[in-house]
C-alpha cells in the first residue's frame, strides 16, 4: 500500500517537442494519461499539481504548444492542475512570442 | 495546590472554593471542581501492557487517547466492578485529560479554607502528600485531594517522570 | 527610486511582512545554493539569470515593504549581475564569495527587521563599496537604472490595452484572426517565423487558441486545431500584412482588423468577449524597477507590479507556476487540518461498517456513495499529510556552504556529496534534525578527516569525501553522515572517557566504545578548537535524536573512515497497518515492517532453549509471542494455531505470533505522551472504526523487549 505519487504528479518530456517529433510525445503523453487515470481508477492519484518538466526538450514550436495546451486541457478535463513547469527561458520566450501563455501557463493554478 | 485566601470561585462567593465529590469505598473525597472536564460512564478500554493494574487502559474520548486510572483499585477501597453505573471523572490537570474511575460521583460542594482542617497523619488510604485537607460536610468528612499533584506522582505512573 | 507610498506602508501589517520576510529567505537561499554549487566555476546562464531574479526579487520585496537598507544592497548586486549577465563584465571565483557575503548581509539586514537583531552597518558599507568596485572596474560608465534590465523585460512590461489612446497616429493597430488550416503544421509551416516576420513590421502580441478537441486518445497531434488572435501596431498597411500571409493562409483564414479607432475598436471587441487582451501599450513608466512603488492602492497591486519587473521571461511563467500556485499557512493550522481530516477518517469507518451490515441490494446506492466517500476521505487525507512532508535536501542544502568555509578554515579539502535529497520527512521533524546535522558534519571536518599532507602519508586521495544520504527504509527515516576519514581510534577513547571519569573499560566491544563519544563532556580532540572540540556536540546529538524517538549509530573502520546513522522513526501521523487480535485485543502492525504472514506447520517449528523458533525456508526466526510479551489472556499460545507475521527490523527477522490476523487499514497516528505515556513495544495509537483505541506495535521495540525478557529470564 506504500505509494509513489511522485509517479503520477510529474511528467518529464525531453527531445523534440516539434512538428518533428509531435507523434511521439503525444504517444509519451497518453500513455500518461492512461497511468492517471489508472492511478485515479485505484484511488492513488493524489490531486497535487501536475509537475510538467520540459528541461530536456530541445525543439519547441506551435505545432508542440499546441499539443502540450491539449494534454493540460485533457488533464484539467479529469481535474489535474498542472502548477510547475520545468523549462528554461528559450522555451518560455518561444511559448510566449507564439501566443500559447494563456494556454499553457495561465489561470490553470488554484 | 495550595488554597490560598484570594481565591474566589465563579459565582464570586468569597474564599470559597468548589468541589466535586465523589465516594470510593466508604470514604468521601472532594477534588477541585476545576480540573474536572466532564462525568461519563465506563466505556471499554483498551488495554496497556506491563501498566499497574489500577491503570485499566486508555479510551477515546471524541479522537483523544485518554487513559483511566481505577482509584479504587490504586487505594484498595471499594469494589472495582464495571457496570452501568460505574463513573468516570475525566479530569484536566497539568495540561492533560485523565479518566478516573470512582465509586460514585455525589455533589458539589463550595468550601470555605475555614472549613479545612489539616490532613492528620494515616487519616485515609490515600498519601497526606495528596491531600490538601479535610472538610466537613454534613456530619462525614470530606478528603480533599490536591489532584494534580496525585496524578503527576510517581506511584500513579499515568506521566513521564523527568529524571 | 522607492519612493515610500504611505498607502502602501500602511498596509504594511505583519502579515505581509512576514510573508516578504520568507520569501526573502528562500530568496536567499536559493542565490546560496546556486552560488556554492559552482564551486569557483563560472556560473552559466541560467544560473546567473536565477542568481539575478533572487536579488531583483528580494529588491522587489524590499522596496515594497519600504526597507530602504535592503534596497541599496540588493540594488548594487543587481547591477553587478545584470553585468555579468551582459557580459558587460567577466566572472571570476572571488566573485562568489562576494556575492556570499553580500548573501550574508541581506541576511543580517533581513533578521534585523524581522527580529529587531543588531545590524552591522559597516559590513553594509563594506559590501556595497566592494560590489560597486567591481561594476566600475567592468564597466566604463554606470548606466542609468533602466539599463540595468534586459532588453527582453520590457516585452513582459506589455500591458495589453485594446482602447489606449495611440500618440502616433500613423501607427495603426491591426487586429488580426488567423484561423489556420488543419494541415498547416502538416505542411511545414513555422508559425514562429512567421510571427517573427510580423514583429518586424511593429510591435506583435500574440494570443493562441486552441479549440478543444474531443478526446484525447483521438487527437491528431500534427494537425492544427489553433488559432490566433494577434495584435500588430504598426505603421505598414493591411496589405503587407496580408502579404506575409500569402502562402499561409487563404483570403478565409485571416481577418484583417484595422483597430486604431478606439470607437471601431469596442464594436468589434464585442464579438471576442475578452478583446481587451488585444491591443498594446508598451508602459514606458518612468523606471521599470520602481513601478511597485509607483503603483500604490493595494498590496496586490503592488505585487503585480513588482512581479512584472522581475518578468524576465523566465520569472514570467515561473510566477504562473510557483508563486501564484503557493500560500503559506501556519503550521498548526495543517495539523488541525489533519487532526480533522483523521477524525473524517474515523467517522467513515464507522459509517462503512454500519453499512455493511445492510443489504448490499437494497442499500446499493448508499454502498456506491459510501465507497465514493471512501475514496474522498482518502484522497483528501493523502492530500494533507502531504502538506506537512518536506525535503531533506531543505536541510541538506546548508551544508555546502558550511562544509567550504569550514575546509578553508581548517586547511582541508572535502567534498561534500549529498544522496537521497529528495527523501520526505515531516516538517517538525526536518527542524529538529538541522541541529545534530550540522554537528556531525563540522564534527567529521574537524576530527574526522585528516589533512592533506596526512591523506597522502596515509596513501589516500588529498581530498576527503563527506557523504551525507538520506533514505527510508520501512518505517525508518534514515540519515548516514559518512566520511572517509581516520577512523574512530578505540584506545584514545578509553583513555579520555578514562580522564573525564566516564564509564568504561578495556574489554568493551567496539560498538560500545564509540558511543563513549556520545557522553556529555567528552572530546577527542586534542585541541579545542572553535569547529567543535568544546564537547557539546555529541551528547547534544544523541539527545536531540532522541527526542525524535530515533536512534544514532556509529560504525567505525580505522583508518577507512566513520559513518554514523541517525534513524528516526516515521513519527507522521498516518501509517499502513494491519490489524490483528491477540485475545480480546487489537493490534495494528505497520506494513512496511512486515514481509509476510503465515500459518506454520508443527513440522516447521522448532523449540531452542525452550523458546520457540520457526523454520522459514531454511532460517530459523525467533517467534514473538504477543500474549506472552504484553501478558494477554489468550487462549491460543501455540504458534500453530496462530498466525505468525514476518516482521524485518534493519535486516534482523523475527515472527510475531498473534491470534488472527483482520484487516488493512490506514491509521491515523495518536500519541500515547499527550495524556499518558510511552508504552514499551508501541509506536502510539489509534481508534479502530469502531471507536476504540488500539495500540500500533513498535517490531523495533518488540524486539528489544524480547531479548530484555530473555536477558531477565
Amino acid at each position: 500500500m506504500t505509494m509513489d505519487w511522485n509517479d503520477v504528479n510529474r511528467i518529464t518530456l525531453t527531445g523534440d517537442l516539434s512538428m518533428v517529433g509531435v507523434k511521439e510525445q503525444y504517444r509519451h503523453m497518453e500513455r500518461y494519461a492512461v497511468s492517471q487515470a489508472e492511478a485515479v481508477a485505484a484511488g492513488r492519484e493524489q490531486n497535487a499539481p501536475l509537475e510538467i518538466d520540459l528541461d530536456g526538450v530541445r525543439e519547441l514550436d506551435a505545432c508542440g504548444c499546441q499539443l502540450l495546451a491539449v494534454f493540460l486541457n485533457n488533464l484539467r478535463q479529469r481535474g489535474t492542475t498542472a502548477c510547475a513547469f520545468k523549462l528554461n527561458d528559450a522555451h518560455r520566450i518561444k511559448i510566449h512570442n507564439l501566443g500559447f501563455d494563456d494556454e499553457i501557463f495561465n489561470g490553470r493554478c488554484p | 495546590m495550595q488554597t490560598g485566601p484570594e481565591n474566589t470561585d465563579g459565582n464570586g462567593t468569597k474564599n470559597a472554593l468548589e468541589y466535586l465529590t465523589f465516594t470510593l469505598g466508604k470514604e468521601e473525597y472532594g477534588i477541585d471542581i476545576l480540573k474536572v472536564q466532564e462525568i461519563r460512564g465506563y466505556d471499554v478500554v483498551t488495554h496497556i501492557a506491563n501498566a499497574p493494574e489500577f491503570i485499566k487502559g486508555v479510551v477515546n474520548l471524541r479522537g483523544v487517547i485518554v487513559p483511566i486510572v481505577d482509584m479504587r483499585i490504586k487505594f484498595k477501597l471499594g469494589e472495582p466492578t464495571y457496570n452501568e453505573f460505574t463513573v468516570v471523572i475525566i479530569m484536566n490537570v497539568l495540561e492533560r485529560i485523565i479518566g478516573m474511575v470512582v465509586d460514585g460521583v455525589s455533589d458539589v460542594v463550595a468550601l470555605n479554607p475555614e472549613q479545612f482542617k489539616a490532613a492528620p497523619e494515616m487519616g485515609s488510604s490515600m498519601d497526606t502528600d495528596y491531600i490538601t485537607g479535610l472538610g466537613t460536610l454534613n456530619d462525614h468528612m470530606l478528603i480533599l485531594v490536591d489532584i494534580e499533584r496525585l496524578m503527576s506522582s510517581e506511584e500513579m505512573q499515568v506521566m513521564e517522570q523527568a529524571n | 527610486m522607492n519612493h515610500q507610498d504611505p498607502t502602501v506602508l500602511e498596509i504594511n501589517t505583519a502579515r505581509f511582512n512576514r510573508m516578504f520576510f520568507e520569501e526573502c529567505s528562500e530568496h536567499l537561499a536559493e542565490m546560496e545554493r546556486i552560488l556554492v554549487s559552482l564551486d569557483d566555476g563560472e556560473p552559466d546562464d541560467e544560473q546567473l539569470d536565477a542568481i539575478f531574479r533572487a536579488a531583483h526579487s528580494i529588491k522587489g520585496g524590499a522596496g515594497m515593504f519600504g526597507f530602504q537598507d535592503m534596497i541599496l544592497v540588493t540594488h548594487v548586486l543587481e547591477s553587478l549581475l545584470d553585468k555579468m549577465r551582459n557580459n558587460e563584465i567577466t566572472f571570476s571565483p572571488s566573485m562568489i564569495d562576494l556575492f556570499l557575503e553580500a548573501g550574508d548581509v541581506i541576511s543580517m539586514q533581513l533578521s534585523g527587521h524581522r527580529d529587531g537583531s543588531e545590524v552591522n552597518q559597516e559590513a553594509v558599507d563594506l559590501i556595497r563599496g566592494k560590489l560597486q568596485l567591481v561594476i566600475e572596474g567592468g564597466t566604463a560608465a554606470v548606466k542609468s537604472e533602466s539599463a540595468f534590465l534586459p532588453a527582453y523585460v520590457h516585452q513582459g512590461n506589455i500591458v495589453t490595452d485594446c482602447n489606449a489612446p495611440s500618440a502616433d497616429t500613423t501607427v495603426h493597430r491591426y487586429e488580426l484572426t488567423f484561423a489556420p488550416d488543419p494541415d498547416t503544421f502538416k505542411r511545414g509551416v513555422r508559425l514562429d517565423n512567421l510571427l517573427a516576420d510580423l514583429e518586424e513590421l511593429g510591435m506583435l502580441t500574440a494570443h493562441a487558441q486552441v479549440s478543444v478537441p474531443g478526446d484525447f486518445s483521438t487527437f491528431d497531434p500534427e494537425g492544427c486545431i489553433t488559432s490566433w488572435r494577434l495584435c500588430l501596431e504598426t505603421s505598414v498597411g493591411e496589405a503587407d500584412i496580408r502579404e506575409i500571409f500569402e502562402f499561409v493562409a487563404d483570403e478565409d483564414q485571416l481577418q484583417v482588423l484595422d483597430v486604431t479607432d478606439g470607437a471601431s475598436a469596442t464594436g468589434e471587441n464585442a464579438e471576442y468577449g475578452e478583446t481587451a487582451q488585444c491591443g498594446l501599450r508598451i508602459e514606458e513608466d518612468s523606471s521599470a524597477p520602481a513601478a511597485s512603488a509607483d503603483h500604490p492602492g493595494t498590496v496586490t497591486a503592488g505585487r503585480r507590479a513588482y512581479d512584472k519587473n522581475g518578468t524576465t521571461p523566465a520569472a514570467y511563467g515561473r510566477r504562473a507556476g510557483d508563486a501564484e500556485s503557493s500560500i503559506r499557512v501556519g503550521v498548526t493550522k495543517v495539523d488541525q487540518l489533519i487532526n480533522q481530516v483523521g477524525e473524517l477518517v474515523i467517522t467513515q469507518l464507522m459509517l462503512s461498517q454500519t453499512a455493511a451490515k445492510l443489504d448490499p441490494v437494497l442499500y446499493e446506492n448508499l454502498h456506491r456513495s459510501l465507497l465514493q466517500l471512501e475514496r474522498n476521505t482518502r484522497d483528501l487525507q493523502q492530500s494533507v499529510m502531504s502538506m506537512r512532508l518536506v525535503p531533506i535536501g531543505i536541510v541538506f542544502s546548508r551544508f555546502p556552504r558550511l562544509v567550504r568555509e569550514l575546509a578553508a578554515k581548517l586547511g582541508k579539502q572535502v567534498e561534500l556529496k549529498t544522496i537521497g535529497d529528495m527523501t520526505e520527512l515531516d516538517k517538525g521533524l526536518i527542524e529538529k534534525i538541522t541541529d545534530p546535522l550540522t554537528h556531525l558534519v563540522r564534527n567529521c571536518m574537524d576530527h574526522g578527516l585528516e589533512t592533506p599532507d596526512a591523506r597522502i602519508a596515509a596513501g589516500k586521495r588529498p581530498g576527503g569525501t563527506i557523504t551525507l544520504r538520506a533514505s527510508q527504509l520501512g518505517s525508518r527515516i534514515v540519515i548516514d553522515v559518512i566520511d572517509d576519514g581516520a577512523g574512530l581510534n578505540r584506545d584514545k577513547i578509553l583513555k579520555k572517557a578514562a580522564e573525564r571519569g566516564i564509564q568504561a573499560s578495556d574489554s568493551m566491544i567496539d560498538e560500545d566504545v564509540w558511543h563513549l563519544i556520545f557522553s556529555p563532556g567528552f572530546s577527542t580532540a586534542d585541541a579545542i578548537t572553535d569547529i567543535s572540540g568544546r564537547g557539546v556536540g555529541m551528547d547534544v546529538v544523541l539527545r536531540n535524536v532522541q527526542s525524535m524517538n530515533g536512534r544514532v549509530d556509529i560504525s567505525s573502520d580505522p583508518g577507512k573512515g566513520t559513518r554514523i546513522t541517525i534513524s528516526l522513526p516515521l513519527t507522521l501521523a498516518i501509517l499502513d497497518g494491519l490489524s490483528v487480535a491477540v485475545g480480546k485485543e487489537k493490534f495494528i502492525i505497520p506494513l512496511n515492517s512486515i514481509i509476510e504472514s503465515l500459518q506454520p506447520t508443527v513440522e516447521n517449528l522448532k523449540t531452542v532453549n525452550g523458546k520457540h523458533v520457526v523454520n522459514i525456508r531454511g532460517d530459523y526466526l525467533p517467534i514473538i509471542p504477543l500474549y506472552e510479551l504484553f501478558n494477554i489472556d489468550s487462549l491460543l499460545k501455540e504458534p500453530e494455531k496462530g498466525v505468525l507475521i514476518l516482521i524485518d527490523v534493519d535486516g534482523e527477522k523475527a515472527a510475531v505470533l498473534v491470534d488472527a490476523l483482520l484487516d488493512e487499514h490506514q491509521v491515523v497516528i495518536k500519541s500515547m505522551e499527550t495524556n499518558y505515556r510511552k508504552v514499551d513495544g508501541t509506536a502510539g495509537a489509534t481508534i479502530l472504526g469502531d471507536g476504540r483505541v488500539a495500540l500500533i506495535l513498535d517490531v523495533n521495540s518488540l524486539l528489544q523487549m524480547r531479548k530484555q525478557n530473555m536477558a531477565n529470564s
